[in-house]
Formats: structure tokens, C-alpha cells, sequence
């Protein structure tokens, strides 16, 4: 007999709500005694924020025949209720919260398709940016050396949807940094993978510059879905490529200038694991994100 | 015949004591509204109140913010009346309705004001995006 794990942990997340649930603001140190935490930490309850940063950056695309996106335009809404949220596109509900934990209820899109489609929402909303050229969709395959895996340009092979995950969020402040470990399992049958997302950021001074540390770990069946080459989707049996779980870890310098309308500034190193970049649809086994721009509140 | 006995002899007695409590409650200083909200950034409340005042007997009556002070108001020889008030509030008020013959506060009622404040809580952190 097969077990859906899906109703186990949906089951498990809702005996935790019930457990759990009080308006999460009251532990936090964000009330009005604290007034020079907010904006900034801290955000007001029941009420939407807009914000948007212009400048300039860019995003590598590590597909084959594939654009990089420049960043110029990067819109940000975030909404808190007592224990809701929306942060751009994630979607949550924090059924813990004190000084130190934080524990929430997520439900995000997994941003791997962003590389597949120039105008996936995550492209919109900068997590991941990147997208495919204009160009016709019989592109000729590029060129490879003997005894090579053939690429192949993504227009040619099926769609890869969005996927949307859904998980748990678990942030533990560590002195004045952050570790964060997401485990997220998808909703919408596209392939019902699982990933993990792990980061630790940490300031490096008081001017603003920060590091973070990270990695994203994508179990066979997600990795597959969107690197993966199925038999009918190739006429060349040797493109044919099951991968199994990948490892992607991540290093990134941020700077952030302290005042309410603010300049900002990202740099972003990914390396993909040797799952995705020997794919016959990868030709690049890293990201760099680079961005600096000012950041507007409303 | 126990329970039509107590009918008969009992709903008498309720109708009296309803009536009563009706004529009683008739009686006072009423003010609508008598709560004014106030936003985080306002530091004072600028209401219009509708007052009526109501007492037993006719006499001299006048309403004060303060027993001591100067009336805002004053009403001879009567036992009801009404009256539009606009008042600038920073802090909960009395208003009080003032036998002028004896000096006796008959009846006093408060405006209070109640700041709307924002609750806030720690915004997300999201360290695994870059942006």
C-alpha cells in the first residue's frame, strides 16, 4: 500500500496551527516602544506595502540558447496579518514566533522555471531572474564535440510549469545572524518533489554589507522535472538524461544603506551541481546575480 | 391552580416594577457619541455631541465641563431640554448637568477618546533569496 505523505504533514501542520495559535506580534519586541525598529524589521499589522528598486543588474541563465535578464525594475508587496503574511510571491503563516525562533507554514513557487519562461512571475518578482531569448523555436541544436552529450535548447522539449511548494520555514537568529531552513514538498502534481532551502546571512559591519551562506537541495523526482529529458521528448536517444537529487549552494555579498529610501546592493554566486549542468539543457553550472539600485517604499 | 393562582398575582407585580424601572431610566444626562477615535497621528479629538438631559423636577440646570467652572449652558425653570456641543478633546471628559439653585451635580456623563494604535510584528527574514 502506497502512503500519501502529502495528507500526513498537511495533517501534522494543522495539529500545530491548533496548538499553537496567538497573534505572533505579541513576542516579537516590535510594539510601540520600539518605534525606531519599524520599517525596516518591523511591519505594521493588517496593512499592505509596496515598494520597488530601480537600478541596474543582471541575471545569468544557465539554459542553453538562453538570454541573460537584465534587472531594472524590481517590485516588492508584502502584507502581515497576526500570524498571516504574503511576501511577494510566498504566502505564509507564522504559528511561532519569539525573539530568537520563528516558525512558519509556507507555500511558495519553486523558481526553477523562471529559466524556462522570460515572464514567470519570479522574473517580475526578482528571486531568480532569468528567461529565454525571442528567438524561433526550431533553433539549431548547438554544436558538440564527438562522443558528447548533444545540448538541446529548451523551446524544443515539453513546457516545465510553475510548481508550487508547500512546507515548513524554521528562522533561528544566531547572535546578529540568521539561519533559515526551509523543507518544502509540492502541491500541483507536476512531478511531487521535494526541496530544501538552507541560508545563514550574517552583517559583516555596521555600514550596512552582509554575507550569506546557502544551498538549495532538489530531490531526483524535481531535479528530473525540470532538468531532466524524457525518450519522447527527443529524437537522439543519447539526450535522453534522468538525473538524480542535486545540491546547488550559493554564496552572496549584500549591501543594504541604512535609511528609508535606500540603495542596495547584491552579488550572488550559485554553483550548480554536476545533476543539472551535465543536462543536455544546461550549459553553464553557475548563476551570478549582480544588482545595485535604490530601493522606494510606499 | 397553583401555577394560575400565580398568574394572577404575580404578572400585577412585574408590570409595576417594569413600568418603574421605564420612568427611571428616562431620567439622566445622554450624550451620542460619547466615544471619539482618535488616529495614531491626531493629538486631539474635535466632536459634535448631542446632549439631552433629563431630571424629575424643574429648576435652574446648567451644564459644566467641571463642577466649578463656568457653565457652558443653562436652562431655567425646566426639566428637559437638548443641545448640540462641539468640543476639541486631548484627554477623556465629564460632563456634568448642575442644579444651579442647590450647586448639586444631578447627573454627569464622560466623552471618552481612544487612540487607534498599529500593532506590529517582526517582518519576514528570507535569507536563501537574493532579493
Amino acid at each position: 500500500m502506497r502512503v500519501n505523505y502529502s495528507y500526513i504533514f498537511w495533517i501534522n501542520a494543522a495539529l500545530i496551527i491548533s496548538c499553537c495559535y496567538k497573534p505572533v506580534y505579541a513576542a516579537s519586541d516590535c510594539d510601540k516602544t520600539s518605534e525606531e525598529k519599524t520599517p525596516k524589521e518591523c511591519a505594521a499589522v493588517g496593512e499592505w506595502a509596496f515598494g520597488i528598486a530601480a537600478g541596474i543588474g543582471v541575471r545569468t541563465n544557465p539554459l542553453v540558447d538562453s538570454d541573460n535578464i537584465p534587472l531594472v525594475l524590481l517590485p516588492s508587496i508584502s502584507y502581515y496579518g497576526e500570524n498571516f503574511f504574503i511576501d511577494n510571491l510566498d504566502i505564509g503563516y507564522t504559528f511561532y514566533e519569539n525573539d530568537a525562533w520563528s516558525s512558519s507554514l509556507l507555500v511558495t513557487p519553486s523558481y526553477d522555471r523562471v529559466f524556462f519562461e522570460r515572464w514567470d512571475l519570479g522574473n517580475i518578482f526578482v528571486d531568480i531572474s532569468s528567461g529565454l531569448t525571442d528567438s524561433p523555436s526550431n533553433l539549431p541544436t548547438p554544436p558538440t564535440l564527438e562522443g558528447e552529450t548533444p545540448r538541446i535548447s529548451p523551446r524544443n522539449i515539453n513546457k516545465r510549469k510553475t510548481s508550487l511548494m508547500a512546507g515548513v520555514e524554521f528562522s533561528r537568529t544566531i547572535n546578529s545572524g540568521l539561519l533559515q531552513f526551509n523543507y518544502l514538498h509540492e502541491l500541483t502534481n507536476n512531478h511531487n518533489g521535494q526541496e530544501v532551502r538552507l541560508a545563514f546571512a550574517h552583517p559583516l559591519n555596521q555600514y550596512g554589507w552582509s554575507s550569506t551562506v546557502g544551498l538549495t537541495w532538489k530531490d531526483a523526482a524535481m531535479t528530473d522535472y525540470y532538468y531532466g529529458i524524457d525518450s519522447n521528448e527527443v529524437s537522439d536517444s543519447r539526450s535522453v538524461y534522468n538525473p538524480s537529487a542535486s545540491i546547488n549552494p550559493f554564496l552572496r555579498l549584500s549591501w543594504k544603506q541604512q535609511s528609508e529610501s535606500f540603495w542596495r546592493f547584491g552579488l550572488e554566486y550559485q554553483k550548480l551541481s554536476d545533476e543539472i549542468y551535465h543536462s543536455p539543457i544546461v550549459n553553464k553550472d553557475y548563476v551570478l546575480t549582480a544588482f545595485i539600485g535604490k530601493q522606494f517604499s510606499f | 391552580m397553583i401555577k394560575i393562582l400565580s398568574i394572577c398575582f404575580l404578572t400585577p407585580l412585574i408590570f409595576s416594577a417594569s413600568a418603574l424601572t421605564a420612568e427611571e431610566t428616562k431620567y439622566g444626562l445622554f450624550l451620542s457619541p460619547n466615544l471619539c477615535l482618535l488616529s495614531e497621528k491626531q493629538n486631539e479629538c474635535e466632536i459634535k455631541i448631542h446632549l439631552k438631559w433629563y431630571t424629575n423636577t424643574p429648576s435652574e440646570y446648567c451644564i459644566h465641563t467641571s463642577p466649578t467652572d463656568k457653565p457652558l449652558r443653562c436652562w431655567s425653570n425646566t426639566n428637559q431640554s437638548e443641545m448640540q456641543l462641539e468640543l476639541k478633546l486631548d484627554d477623556n471628559q465629564t460632563l456634568y448637568l448642575v442644579d444651579a439653585l442647590s450647586s448639586q451635580v444631578v447627573y454627569q456623563q464622560a466623552i471618552r477618546i481612544q487612540k487607534q494604535t498599529t500593532a506590529y510584528r517582526q517582518k519576514r527574514r528570507n535569507p536563501w533569496r537574493f532579493y
